[in-house]
């Protein structure tokens, strides 16, 4: 198939009615299905939750756990809230950061300093957000918050810190970190919507 | 109508919460009012999606086989002995007939049978059925070589008391069979009358409960479609 003659929003719809047909179909219990949305989906969802957890093991039980949600809660899948990527990604995403959370508490007490250096190690995929309409519009928006707005809540959003890891990564008070994210997130709900 | 600085408050709220930095007793809070409160809800879905382009930039990574491999395992069915179960268990008569009492019990055996068998079902064809806010209100799915099909209610249009959604299938020449009601929750399975064929459409009406027709429909039909094979 030449690729390049299709309209990449005709592509985009077609996938999306697509995926919706098969979450439709997990909801009646459909394991075909299931199996071919896992083909189709997975590699994306496993960048997302390796993305956040860094380690391949966690990375694995979590995608394990997040396609097992998949398959319970197809039925609640509301195709005018989201695009069902959006919505399979964001069960992803939360998966990882709860799993983030707990392993956090477990190690509270030792010193991580591996965490830091995956912090450090990493850098925050902004630049390629420009694929979609949507991407483009929230970059142009990105860009025009302050440096440490966007970096505070790419931080938040990719790799789970709370306002105290902030805090200290930024080495900046809390409660400046605390304003530079509602301020930045403010910012950004106004531009996307301007 | 709240006033402005709550409702920014509130919005940002529902950002801090899909970003991931509402913590601790807050988050607990959010959550426990994300229950009940529909608009907060709204505003929490609306962050998802304008964030989510984040997640577009990220590389995709193929999983190793082994993930697959434990996924399809956690959800095949406990007990797959009965996936062969004759259409007796389903067959309506077979319930009109019992006494109630019976009828009970072995609806209880019924619907474990079915819950077993459904795990293994394949659809070859999906509609959308779409509720009076142009939602999906019900998913029905025809499996492959089957003669019924599969409903189930996702975001059921609300009726008054008394009244209930049949849908109707219309054959080749256009003639239409009413298949059943559509159920208000759960999934329910319905017979056809006869084998699909390419250019079956649906169309659902709404009636009165205590007089179903079973002819034609007698109110308007409130949606017309087709099943798309997947």
């Amino acid at each position: 198939m030449a690729k390049g003659d299709r309209d990449p929003q005709d592509a985009t719809q077609q996938r999306n009615q697509e995926l919706e047909q098969l979450l439709a179909a997990c909801a009646l219990n459909d394991r075909t299905a299931f199996t071919r949305l896992y083909s189709i989906t997975s590699a994306k969802l496993y960048g997302v939750v390796l993305r956040i957890l860094y380690r391949e093991e966690w990375a694995q039980d979590c995608l394990q756990d997040a396609y097992i949600k998949v398959w319970n809660n197809a039925g609640n899948y509301r195709p005018q809230v989201a695009a069902p990527m959006t919505w399979m990604s964001a069960i992803a995403r939360n998966q990882a950061l709860d799993l983030l959370r707990k392993h956090k508490r477990e190690v509270m007490e030792s010193d991580d300093k591996g965490r830091q250096e995956q912090v450090d190690g990493d850098p925050l995929p902004l630049e390629g957000l420009s694929s979609s309409d949507e991407g483009m519009r929230l970059q142009r928006c990105l860009e025009q918050l302050k440096e440490q707005q966007r970096q505070v809540i790419a931080l938040a959003y990719f790799k789970g810190l709370t306002h105290d890891e902030l805090a200290a990564y930024t080495d900046t008070p809390l409660g400046t970190v605390k304003t530079w994210i509602r301020r930045g997130l403010d910012q950004l709900r106004r531009c996307l919507e301007s | 109508m709240m006033p402005d600085n709550e409702h920014e408050e509130r919005d940002i709220l529902a950002g801090e919460y899909v970003l991931g930095t509402l913590e601790g007793e807050a988050r607990i809070e959010f959550e426990r009012r994300l229950q009940t409160d529909m608009e907060l809800r709204d505003e929490v879905d609306a962050w998802h999606r304008r964030l989510a382009p984040m997640l577009d930039a990220v590389e995709p990574v193929t999983p190793p086989k082994a993930v697959w491999d434990q996924i399809s395992r956690r959800i095949e069915p406990a007990d797959r002995g009965t996936a062969d179960s004759s259409g007796f268990w389903n067959s309506l008569s077979f319930w009109r007939n019992l006494g109630m009492a019976a009828a009970t019990l072995v609806l209880v055996l019924g619907m474990t049978l079915l819950t077993t068998r459904q795990q293994v079902m394949e659809m070859e064809s999906i509609m959308v059925v779409l509720n009076d806010q142009s939602r999906p209100g019900w998913l029905v799915g025809a499996p492959a070589h089957q003669r019924f099909l599969k409903v189930k209610a996702v975001e059921p249009t609300p009726l008054p008391q008394g009244k209930v959604c049949q849908l109707w299938m219309e054959d080749e020449q256009g003639r239409l069979h009413p298949l059943g009601l559509l159920p208000h929750d759960g999934s329910e399975r319905m017979d056809l009358p006869a084998a699909l064929g390419d250019r079956n459409r649906f169309k659902v009406s709404i009636e009165q409960l205590n007089q179903l027709p079973k002819v034609e429909p007698s109110e308007e039909i409130v949606f017309e479609g087709s099943l798309t094979e997947i």
